[in-house]
């Protein structure tokens, strides 16, 4: 080889956000990975019921709604602060990412409580027949995911608070909140499909 | 590396061959004896035949390959590899043609599928027999309805259908999945939990027709078979007739001694005689055990000694099986034996 | 190389090495020693199943033998099925896709290396998990689909089905990971000028196959997950007396089942692909098509689950829908052939083992498609379905169109990865052995069916006349033992006594064949820039390379999706213990998951803290100036 042409790398950033990080992509696949769990979990549903003489089976109140509600508009209203943080670590504005997760995980932790008067509001069991147990499957693993999610707001609160956080943590913080609203986003969905679809003849 | 070292193996004959050695033996598949299984097997037939072209066309490919590349071969990974940037238009036809030929090829066999499925669907009639059969771990259960519940008959193991008549046989299983196979008539039908279904079938010539059940039930799924029985038209109605009579008490001093035996055990808990106290629905009905040709699922031939064995060790003809070892003594099975085999 | 070169190699060595000693080895998070890992423990698993078949075989080879019972024999052909599908084929496809990929790409490293290693252990744990089992005599019996019913609560008392299920859980959370790294790595950190149309096949497949195993493997999570529920806390999936559907089991399994074949049989089709041009010492013909049909291949594949389940009286317009489909895929199938068949008349042969594992790759695959297409029509499917006839149909498949693929990949890729040579009579000889014994052994299977042989059984009665053929397999079935141990030997005999390989044992096109054999733990000294899909094929004279990238941090460029522009520097991970901490942490709560629902609970208190452990920030000083204190 004569001549070796040289492209120099040292100029580029050594931080992206977005599509740019290598942790947006995974956390996409998280997304559909996921997304597919609960798809095929909301298919199941509709499956088992297609089949069902009634649904809810005889003998068992349809869901009530009132938790199941002010969870949505819980859940939806996270957003904003959520979407606030997502702002503010593209910023690297770490203050306000704190704030914006301290408000996130208070209106998470509401969400779990709300959650566990959902559970009740199914007015069935996980075991009395497939109808509770595809239920509490729906309502369980969303839980599941509100629970990490609500644990990783906090993790993210003491990292940003630490003297070794590092740029990386907020294209972490940003790709957190890409996970909430996927959690909020299938939740509405299958919040129907668990309080709603049983309401009907 | 020499040419000859590099043809592929005569794989054709061998395998003519060993199609051939398989024709002997008990009826299957390719041995249709009933209208379903014959437009069964000319399918089979159509696809082997053309699946049989492809391949060979492929093979061939190969060989044009094989053989040119030994003609104008490389001889050490130090000869340059070439990039290829014009189009080559003759391959790219040639491929074309390939693909083309392929997707023809899927269509017509997609078609010929169709319709064979079509007149297979098409194979029931108005006048068809209708009977139940009933997967059990590791048996099967055959009911004939009657006009009266007295007149239904309830069998184990053995399916008799008149020659030439359809035969719809609703499929039912209450614990795992079973499947119900008689080669030589028809594809198979799953047993399945809480979907109760229906298969036609129909012999077209007398016979013995050997099934089995083909889907995974557990540790005896391996020997749970069957009979289907074909007799003409008169013969099947005087067999229906003589199961749906309840046995007279036995006259035979020996035969009463068995039937004590049985009835003074626990046979009474699982197995039912009609006309007789013990009305056990967990094995197989027993009123006309006798008339049957096998026991054990169509396991052993229905003989004193083979009873026997059967009685005093289920384990050691069927490991796992539900059916709990007899602590009956000598005479006692003896006059046991007599009595199940009085059962016509 | 050239002076100025050898500092900066010495420092990329010293930044990428690995830490010394057990704890250093229990450390790695090299892409290239985490896949050699997967290697050597899926080749264990197909050794280990390999043996259970022969157990089979021998029962088999006689009517009314007895050389083991019903009972082991039910936990034999389980314990074989779920091996072979979940503990060798999917891993190691990924394995060889987390080797080349990074290499082909032109990077150091996958993506996450730490999540890499966690992979790995949770598939090791997953594995040895199944095979206690069998040891313990409570090996899983069901067969390697489970069917409910009989898989649960009522009829498969104990333990057995719970392993099952779990070894699912564990070795689908390896696969996703697998499939995430390369996905992540093949769209980021391709090396610039790597358009896509510059990626190399074996990449592609790797991509494909990922793609299908992040919207597969999910459904084979819910349906094991429904098991566990229903067999441990009393949930109704699958109990039809409250409303649960037996056949709700087999839909959600098919639907990740049939597409796990076509994982596995992807990544086989990337390497046909790469040795086809190397071994015809030409670009192969119709990239384009062939990178099309393995993406049509992807898709369809998600559209032919029902085609397991045609015995079971689903409505007839439905099932025509799946015949069509299946017999469908037979076309992106069949490009793929013509277009390889294309490139081998085309070309000039080097006649090489891999060459000759491709040949027969050929034959035995098209014949296991055709049978394939045969299973297809719903009327001729309904007399063989559950016999022999599909387990000869899966055979061909599954040995043609993977495990042939994979040994001429080894014998191609070997070289590269151990830096010396295999022995080409012996890796003749083992061909010839394994395509002679694979035939006598599944051949004589397609009549066993026909003529009435179920699976799934332990023996049968003479008066069948299924011994014959049966004595017939079992002695290929030997031939094939014997092939494998040829294999096995070769290896072994290379790996002490082979003639050093050298970088570029076979002239070959792409950017793997530019670094030493064994690769160095960087792969690159620098960075290539690609100008081409065959580099090595065409040399510039004045080529490019990147500089500028830091070698005291272990440090790659990340690069655009589409065109591979460079866009940001980026710091990967090194070594740590935490993955396999976090790894043991899962297998303890999975495993006490089968006992009581609170392993779970107690899985999640060990998990969480080692996941602090692993993204709490260091305070690494150097790292830190380098990512910009913010």
């Amino acid at each position: 080889m004569s001549a070796v042409r040289e492209l120099d790398l040292s100029k580029l950033p050594e931080l992206g956000f977005g599509h740019a990080a290598g942790v947006w992509w995974a956390v996409l696949g998280l997304i559909a990975i996921e997304g597919t769990m609960f798809a095929l979990l909301a298919v199941s549903a509709l499956y088992l019921r297609q089949a069902a003489p009634s649904w809810p089976p005889a003998g068992i109140p349809a869901p009530a709604i009132g938790a199941a509600l002010a969870n949505v508009i819980v859940l939806v209203v996270s957003l904003a602060p959520m979407v606030w943080v997502h702002m503010a670590a593209r910023r690297f504005d770490a203050r306000a990412v704190v704030i914006g997760l301290v408000i996130g995980t208070v209106l998470g932790i509401a969400a779990l409580v709300l959650r566990m008067a959902e559970f009740h509001a199914l007015h069935v069991r996980w075991d009395s027949n497939a109808y509770g147990s595809i239920g509490w499957s729906i309502l369980g693993m969303h839980t599941g995911h509100l629970l990490t999610s609500s644990i990783e707001n906090v993790l993210i609160i003491l990292v940003m608070r630490s003297p070794h956080r590092q740029g990386k943590h907020f294209v972490d913080t940003e790709v957190n909140a890409l996970y909430w609203y996927f959690i909020v986003g299938a939740w509405l969905p299958l919040s129907a499909l668990v309080f709603w679809v049983p309401r009907w003849p | 590396m020499s040419v000859r070292a590099r043809l592929r193996p005569a794989r054709a004959g061998a395998g003519i061959a060993l199609f051939l050695a398989g024709c002997a033996g008990p009826h299957h598949a390719l041995d249709p004896a009933g209208p379903q299984a014959r437009h069964i097997a000319s399918l089979w037939w159509l696809l082997f035949w053309v699946a049989l072209a492809v391949l060979l066309a492929v093979v061939i490919a190969l060989l044009v390959a094989v053989l040119r590349g030994v003609a104008t071969r490389a001889h050490s990974p130090r000869e340059p590899g070439v990039v290829v940037t014009m189009t080559e238009r003759g391959t790219v036809a040639a491929v074309t043609v390939a693909v083309g030929l392929t997707a023809l090829i899927v269509l017509s066999l997609l078609t010929a599928s169709a319709l064979v499925g079509r007149t297979l669907a098409g194979l029931r009639s108005p006048d068809a027999l209708s009977i139940e059969v009933v997967g059990h771990r590791w048996w099967w259960e055959i009911r004939y309805p009657g006009a009266a519940p007295s007149e239904q008959v309830t069998t184990a193991n053995e399916l008799h259908v008149p020659v030439g008549r359809p035969v719809k046989v609703r499929t039912i299983s209450h614990d795992v999945i079973h499947s119900l196979w008689v080669p030589s008539l028809h594809g198979k039908r799953d047993l399945v939990p809480g979907h109760p279904g229906e298969i036609v079938l129909q012999a077209d010539r007398p016979g013995v027709f050997n099934g089995q059940c083909a889907e995974y039930c557990g540790v005896e799924h391996a020997l749970m078979r069957l009979l289907v029985i074909a007799e003409p038209a008169d013969r099947f109605d005087a067999w229906l007739t003589a199961q749906r009579e309840t046995p007279p008490p036995p006259t035979d001093p020996e035969a009463r001694r068995g039937q004590e035996v049985f009835l003074a055990q626990q046979c009474a808990l699982c197995h039912t005689i009609q006309g007789t106290p013990a009305g056990g629905r967990v094995g197989p009905d027993l009123t006309h055990v006798g008339s049957r040709q096998t026991i054990a699922a169509g396991v052993l031939p229905n003989a004193p000694e083979h009873l026997a064995t059967w009685m005093l060790d289920p384990q050691s003809v069927k490991p796992g099986t539900l059916m709990p070892a007899s602590a009956i003594m000598g005479d006692d099975m003896a006059a046991l034996v007599i009595y199940l085999g009085s059962l016509r | 190389m050239s002076d100025p070169d050898a500092e900066h190699r010495e420092r990329l060595a010293q930044t990428w090495a690995p830490r010394p000693g057990v704890l250093g080895w229990l450390s790695e998070v090299n892409h290239k020693a985490i896949a050699l890992r997967y290697m050597v423990t899926a080749m264990g698993f197909f050794v280990l199943a390999g043996l259970l078949a022969l157990v089979m075989r021998l029962q088999l080879a006689r009517p009314g033998a007895h050389l083991v019972g019903p009972d082991l024999y039910n936990q034999i052909f389980t314990v074989h099925g779920s091996t072979m599908m979940f503990l060798f084929a999917v891993p190691v496809m990924e394995a060889m896709g987390l080797y080349l990929v990074p290499m082909m790409i032109g990077t150091r490293n996958v993506a996450f290396p730490r999540m890499n290693a966690f992979g790995y252990y949770v598939y090791l744990i997953g594995g040895l998990f199944l095979w206690v089992g069998l040891a313990l005599n409570i090996g899983a019996d069901v067969g390697w689909f489970s069917y409910v019913p009989l898989a649960g609560p009522d009829y498969s008392p104990g333990k057995r089905a719970d392993i099952w299920a779990q070894m699912i859980t564990f070795t689908e959370l390896a696969a996703l990971v697998a499939a995430i790294e390369i996905i992540v790595t093949t769209f980021k950190q391709r090396a610039p000028g790597m358009t896509l149309d510059r990626i190399p096949i074996v990449v592609w497949a790797m991509v494909v196959t990922s793609f299908m195993i992040i919207f597969a493997m999910p459904a084979v999570m819910v349906s094991s997950g429904m098991l566990a529920l229903d067999r441990l806390i009393d949930t109704q999936f699958f109990n039809p007396a409250e409303g649960g559907d037996v056949l709700l089991w087999q839909h959600l399994f098919w639907f990740f089942g049939h597409p796990e074949v076509y994982i596995i049989f992807i990544p086989a089709t990337g390497f046909v692909s790469a040795i086809v041009t190397t071994f015809s010492r030409r670009s192969v013909f119709g990239y384009l098509a062939l990178v099309l049909s393995l993406v049509a291949t992807g898709f369809l594949a998600f559209g032919l689950w029902v085609h397991h389940m045609f015995a079971v009286g689903l409505p007839e317009m439905g099932q025509g829908f799946f015949t069509a489909a299946s017999m469908m895929i037979a076309i992106p199938n069949g490009v793929q052939i013509f277009c390889w068949l294309a490139t081998l008349i085309r070309g000039r042969l080097l006649f090489r083992t891999p060459l000759l594992f491709v040949l027969g790759f050929i034959v035995i695959f098209v014949a296991g498609g055709l049978t394939g297409v045969m299973l297809a029509a719903v009327p001729f499917d309904l007399q063989v379905h559950d016999t022999y006839f599909v387990v000869a149909h899966f055979h061909y498949v599954l040995v043609g169109g993977a495990v042939f693929p994979l040994l001429g990949a080894f014998y191609y890729w070997l070289p590269k990865m151990t830096g010396r040579r295999l022995s080409e009579k012996l890796g003749q000889a083992s061909f010839w052995l394994l395509f002679v014994g694979f035939n006598l052994t599944f051949f004589p299977m397609h009549q066993l069916g026909l003529v009435g042989m179920p699976r799934r059984i332990y023996t049968y009665l003479p008066d069948t006349g299924w011994g014959g053929l049966n004595l017939l397999s079992t002695v290929g079935a030997f031939i094939i033992a014997a092939a494998v141990t040829a294999f096995a030997v070769n290896v072994l005999w290379s790996l002490r006594r082979g003639a050093p390989a050298g970088d570029d044992p076979w002239g070959a096109a792409t950017l793997e064949w530019s670094t030493p054999s064994p690769p160095p733990t960087y792969n690159f000294v620098r960075i290539p820039v690609v100008h081409s899909r065959y580099p090595r094929w065409t040399p510039l004279a004045d080529p490019m390379v990147t500089t500028g990238l830091r070698d005291d941090l272990r440090e790659v460029v990340i690069t655009s999706m589409l065109d591979a522009e460079p866009t940001t520097r980026h710091l990967l991970d090194g070594p740590t213990i935490i993955p396999l901490l976090t790894a043991l942490a899962v297998g303890v709560g999975l495993i006490a998951g089968i006992f009581t629902p609170w392993g779970f609970v107690i899985g999640a208190a060990l998990v969480l803290p080692c996941l602090v452990a692993w993204f709490w920030p260091k305070g690494d000083p150097a790292r830190e100036l380098a990512e910009g204190r913010a």
